[in-house]
């Protein structure tokens, strides 16, 4: 199960260029945005990029983003429901 | 009006060397750009994460603008009166040639909002202007070669014109891994500086 | 003016005064996958218009529109192009940058996606023995490449400035736009209630700036810019750069707020941009002055956008007429602004220009009418 938020963790460590952070100083559960990542608009945008390289999923409304994008639970949660 | 322009600080950065108003200041025995300006970033303790967003000719204009800033005395001048005027040959092709690649295949057809902002010569002002609040006037020319004589027209008149009461210029280019960051703070009237003048900016360049 | 509107200033302005937009849907997986809607030059009458240029085919598009436009405005003034005197300034943030492409077939090459090797290849076509300045600042570079040439000529650096502005709409750009969902899913609708992002465009224009007017009326009297400070492609929530950049301009144009006739404002129809500009010109007291947005008739010209809009200004000060903003409805910013919802007869004697754009910069100039 936890498979699939440790990726989402490497690929968003990836794709954002968080150099300097680990997987383990992401918290599955904590807000990835207004947190200690630091991470702003153009990062959101990036993260729907990621999902659909990654996991070929596509998003054309970025103000999905906001509930998606919350934590990495919450975006392993969207994939799987996804795909389910 | 421009013979009280002066020079009030300067930084070269090229072959892995920062040296700021002539002397050594920091230098590496990493050749590759990257290691060499991760190296600097960590040297200056600078704690800025940011940095690592940026595209190669942001991350040398950001480090060449931080030693030259940390050593001029800006008193008390406003930071709207604070201009940023650089030139560089390349434009942002370097990372021009990154975008192009994620949009050349229709299978592999994934264009990043993150590498595509940095497609602009002026993202590095920019980033400048965040990093150190300036909200002056903001110029950025192409140009094939380091150009003194029109940086030097272009502010010697934002002085004239009572547009600015500081200006961050310079040459900062990156192209196929060869790179060079030329930068310089002009103000007024610091008597111990030297002058604003075409030689002296050339002087600056080509120092070794 | 060269734009999806057509090659030369009259045909601009017929449209203008009809309300006609250029803006068309497009289907070409050339340029994007999946199809939008763009503001696209003519093919076919190019490849007519391009005979008038000397080896036509050894000029990139972007060259050729170029020389066209700048052929087009140096025949209507009595001036010697190939003199010291006289300056080519070339505003632009991509250039040629299809040469990068894959699968770019033109045959010219590569180098010239180099922006000054572009600007050189046209000036030398002209003759002109002076090396070119090129302004790359994105979709500020044409106010501020207007802004420049007028301080050189204050100085007395040169008699004469030519200013060209131009931009394509290329893959390379408009992909980028997308992947930043920043492009409008119909025609851009700028201040409006629904507006949901901008329309692309590509246009070339030239101005002519001198030190002796020799008929022309309308004086570049005053010009500024500034840097938000605060995010490389969101811009400010305040409006505080556009509002000093506006300042600068003002003061040295020494006008008031009250003496503006018309705005012919950035209104790039994406929601942050439009409500930033409302808080700014609420600020400055000129909500209440008619106002516009071009970008409705070509879109979002980026380079060319600063020059083809103080172009389509300075015809609207000589003819004294408004033009209506195209595709505006019904107000949605947070500030009022006064948008003109028609075309309309005015006395316009004094303009206010303004663009603002990625890397939290803002330009504005002052045009008025001698």
């Amino acid at each position: 199960m936890a498979e699939l938020e440790e990726q989402l963790k490497s690929q968003i460590i990836e794709s954002l260029n968080l150099e300097d952070i680990e997987i383990t100083d992401i918290e599955t559960d904590s807000a990835l945005f207004g947190g200690g990542l630091g991470l702003d608009s153009i990062d959101a945008l990036e993260l729907i990029v990621m999902l659909e390289k990654f996991h070929g999923i596509k998003i054309d409304d970025p103000s999905q983003g906001k509930d998606i994008f919350k934590s990495v639970q919450t975006i392993a949660d969207f994939i799987r429901a996804q795909k389910a | 009006m421009s013979e009280t322009l002066k020079i009030v600080s300067h930084s070269v950065i090229r072959n892995s060397s920062i040296s700021v108003n002539g002397k050594m200041d920091f230098t590496s025995g990493e050749k590759d750009f990257k290691p060499f300006i991760k190296g600097a970033f960590r040297h200056y303790d600078l704690k800025y994460p940011k940095f690592f967003k940026m595209d190669n000719l942001c991350k040398l204009a950001m480090i060449g603008a931080e030693v030259v800033i940390k050593h001029s005395d800006l008193g008390n001048i406003s930071k709207e009166r604070i201009g940023i005027v650089l030139l560089n040959r390349a434009s942002s092709l370097e990372t021009d040639r990154a975008h192009q690649k994620t949009i050349d295949s229709r299978e592999n057809y994934f264009p990043s909002p993150a590498l595509f902002v940095y497609t602009l010569a002026n993202i590095m002002a920019g980033e400048i202007a965040i990093k150190h609040k300036f909200q002056g006037e903001n110029m950025s020319f192409v140009s094939s070669d380091f150009d003194a004589e029109l940086t030097q027209n272009y502010v010697a008149n934002l002085f004239a014109t009572n547009k600015v009461e500081a200006c961050l210029c310079g040459w900062v280019d990156f192209d196929e891994e060869s790179y060079e960051s030329v930068q310089y703070l002009v103000g007024v009237n610091k008597s111990k500086n030297t002058i604003f003048d075409n030689q002296t900016i050339n002087e600056i360049y080509n120092a070794k | 003016m060269i734009s999806s509107l057509g090659f030369n200033s009259a045909e601009h302005i017929e449209k203008l005064r009809q309300s006609k937009s250029g803006i068309k849907p497009c289907d070409d997986a050339l340029l994007y996958p999946t199809p939008f809607q763009a503001s696209i030059i003519d093919e076919s009458r190019l490849n007519e218009m391009k005979y008038e240029i000397d080896s036509a085919d050894s000029y990139t598009k972007l060259e050729q529109l170029h020389i066209l436009s700048i052929k087009d405005c140096v025949s209507q003034v009595n001036i010697d192009v190939t003199s010291g005197r006289t300056l080519f300034v070339f505003s632009t943030t991509k250039g040629n940058i299809d040469l990068l492409a894959e699968n770019y077939t033109g045959g010219i090459n590569v180098k010239r996606a180099y922006l000054h090797e572009m600007a050189k290849v046209v000036s030398k076509y002209f003759g002109n023995p002076v090396n070119p300045v090129v302004v790359s600042n994105a979709c500020i570079s044409g106010v501020l490449a207007v802004n420049m040439a007028k301080d050189f000529i204050e100085a007395d650096l040169y008699d004469n400035v030519i200013v060209t502005g131009g931009d394509l709409a290329a893959e390379f750009t408009i992909s980028g736009f997308q992947s930043f969902k920043a492009i409008s899913e119909t025609h851009c609708k700028p201040y409006d209630i629904v507006r949901d992002g901008i329309t692309i465009g590509e246009a070339c224009s030239t101005i002519f700036l001198s030190k002796n007017p020799n008929g022309s009326t309308i004086l570049i009297a005053g010009g500024g810019s500034s840097n938000d400070a605060n995010h490389i492609s969101g811009p400010s929530r305040t409006g505080d750069g556009l509002m000093m950049a506006c300042e600068k301009a003002m003061n040295e144009a020494k006008i008031e707020s009250s003496n503006i006739d018309f705005i012919s404002a950035h209104g790039t129809a994406t929601v942050y941009n439009d409500e930033m500009e409302s808080k700014a010109f609420n600020w400055l007291g000129i909500q209440n002055v008619p106002l516009n947005s071009f970008k409705g008739y070509w879109g979002h010209t980026l380079g060319a956008a600063g020059i083809i809009e103080i172009a389509a200004s300075a015809h609207s000060m000589q003819n004294n007429e408004l033009y209506k903003s195209a595709g505006f409805e019904k107000i949605g910013t947070p500030e009022p602004l006064n948008v003109i919802d028609s075309y309309q007869k005015k006395k316009v004697d004094v303009v206010l220009k303004t663009a603002s754009g990625f890397g939290g910069c803002n330009a504005a100039t002052i045009l008025v009418k001698g």
